[in-house]
């Protein structure tokens, strides 16, 4: 069996106040996400050279990078923009993600996720850009997009 | 439109509702839909209940 490549520009992100109703987000450039492991070292003085150690916690955090989208909140319905983005902040809501494409058969990642910092960015002759991370509250789940 | 029961064997997300269906859950879908999921291997067919007095 072939193997799949997945093409990383077709992956997007998605966020919404409610599980369905999640939006792309405008302008989207770079997507990383982290799963990291948390181990705690349980070594002795008894287990000599060999380190031990004990998983004590997963997190998971979502960075994104983009261009900002300066078109006023609510007039763009498909496109999560930088008001819907500080409205969260300010409410203090965790809104829903998926990171998926469209194409039938994908994975899709999906849960909940809190603003852990929005960084704006205007240079001289430059486009303005947004950077802004999300720390994964719960589970993902992985489905088959269908 | 005529729907189907059909139990969701892996985690599917859908594409035209945007709701994830978790591996387990019993839900009702166009028959269209319930036939291609079926046919994908992400869900399969829920059998009617037959009446304990029918049943005899």
């Amino acid at each position: 069996m072939a193997s799949a490549r997945f093409p990383g520009t077709l992956f997007r992100l998605e966020l919404g106040a409610t599980a369905n109703t999640t939006k792309m987000v405008a302008d989207e450039m770079d997507l990383t996400v982290d799963h990291a492991v948390k181990l705690t070292e349980i070594s002795s003085k008894d287990d000599g050279e060999n380190e031990s150690y004990v998983q004590t916690g997963i997190s998971t955090s979502i960075k994104f990078n983009g261009l900002v989208n300066l078109g006023a909140a609510g007039t763009n319905t498909t496109r999560v923009n930088y008001g819907d983005l500080l409205g969260w902040r300010e409410s203090k809501t965790a809104p829903f993600f998926k990171i998926k494409s469209a194409i039938t058969g994908d994975v899709v990642q999906s849960g909940q996720a809190i603003i852990n910092s929005i960084n704006l960015k205007a240079t001289h002759r430059d486009t303005a850009k947004i950077d802004f991370e999300l720390k994964v509250v719960g589970a993902i789940t992985t489905s088959v997009n269908a | 439109m005529k729907t189907e029961k059909i139990k969701i064997l892996q985690n599917v997300h859908d594409s035209q509702t945007h709701l994830v269906h978790l591996q387990g859950e019993t839900i009702e879908v166009s028959e269209e839909k319930a036939k291609n999921w079926i046919q994908q291997g992400y869900a399969q067919k829920v059998e009617k209940e037959v009446s304990p007095l029918n049943n005899k």
